[in-house]
């Protein structure tokens, strides 16, 4: 990434983007993408998914830029939309792949599972990564949203617990309590999938 | 400690958080019991996982995606809004045709009421003569005069 010496501050940025100035964004986009894509895999557990939410974080950080009133840090904001809109895009995927369950019972297709291919081989290695993927992919979907945002923030983001607190608007002592609570009930779903699958 | 116990607090075991008395409790049982030490390492190469996760790639072509979506979003609301304006300017006139057509309705009602109206007055004036034919007014103009 270009540093940019225009930019030295947020309000820089902000100012700029407010203004209309491409290459404020620009360093913002190139400044956050990573984090966000990494916050929005965490939730998605699909580089392509997590893509396609991150580009709209920052179509709504640019259209947001003259709401953004500056009570928080540039990126606690940014992290707070990356996490709603991940929310936002788990739960319109669940309703429609509900909808899709339904049209497919009252079309009265059989509801079988697609059957394995050539494309589906790979090596033990891999399959063994695929596995520990779909495990920990599988655990995320079962916590609550709030235990899911604080681990993802915390293990994806790498961020402090106060950091994570004003993201999610809480205290300190909530988010103690939400990692270690999804952190429990990942170590539960963990167990069964691996008592399931690997043994 | 059973396995039971053991499998609640591998997680945080496996992550390097648990001390003391509570982390040589765990791997004094690992010592003994191979399932557990399967899932350990099952559990630490799934959190592994999350760690390679989290390893920054380069996107070049990831701004130009962005602003892709935002031009198109900004234009989808210019036509959304453009689409508003032509609705409302449509209701406008609708409404102003219905506005119309009432006060027109109101307009014509009234002159056939005040035609209605002398009507009665004549029907009602011919039943007055009725009530009293000109020939018994006479007769009783006669009657009158005789006295």
């Amino acid at each position: 990434m270009k540093e940019n010496n225009l930019y030295k501050t947020e309000s820089d940025i902000l100012s700029g983007i407010k203004s209309g100035d491409q290459e404020a964004f620009r360093f913002l986009v190139e400044k956050f993408s990573n984090k966000v894509k990494r916050t929005c895999f965490g939730f998605v557990q699909s580089e392509a998914d997590a893509d396609d939410i991150a580009q709209d974080v920052f179509v709504e950080v640019f259209l947001s830029s003259g709401k953004f009133r500056g009570e928080s840090s540039l990126s606690t904001w940014i992290y707070r939309i990356a996490v709603n809109k991940s929310l936002n895009y788990i739960r319109s995927t669940g309703s429609r792949k509900l909808m899709s369950l339904f049209e497919r019972v009252a079309d009265d297709k059989t509801f079988s599972p697609e059957p394995a291919s050539n494309a589906d081989y790979c090596p033990d290695s891999d399959l063994k990564r695929s596995e520990q993927a779909k495990a920990i992919k599988q655990a995320l979907n079962l916590l609550a949203p709030n235990q899911k945002s604080a681990f993802i923030l915390s293990k994806y983001d790498d961020l402090s617990y106060e950091e994570i607190a004003d993201v999610m608007g809480t205290t300190v002592s909530s988010v103690e309590s939400l990692i270690f609570r999804a952190k429990q009930n990942l170590q539960k779903s963990l167990y069964s999938f691996y008592k399931k699958n690997m043994l | 400690m059973d396995c039971r116990e053991i499998n609640k607090a591998l997680f945080f075991y496996a992550e390097n958080t648990l001390q003391g008395d509570q982390r040589s409790t765990i791997e004094e049982h690992l010592r003994e019991c191979a399932d557990c030490r399967a899932f350990l390492l099952f559990l630490r190469e799934t959190l592994d996982n999350i760690d390679a996760d989290r390893l920054e790639k380069s996107d070049p072509l990831f701004f130009t995606r962005v602003t892709e979506r935002l031009n198109n979003k900004i234009e989808a609301g210019s036509f959304l809004k453009r689409r508003f304006v032509s609705y409302l300017a449509a209701a406008a006139v609708f409404t102003g045709v219905i506005a119309g057509g009432i006060s027109m309705g109101k307009l014509f009602s009234g002159s056939i009421l005040s035609e209605r109206q002398a009507l009665n007055e004549e029907i009602s004036f011919l039943d007055e003569l009725k009530q009293e034919p000109i020939e018994s007014f006479f007769l009783t103009l006669n009657e009158d005069e005789n006295e």
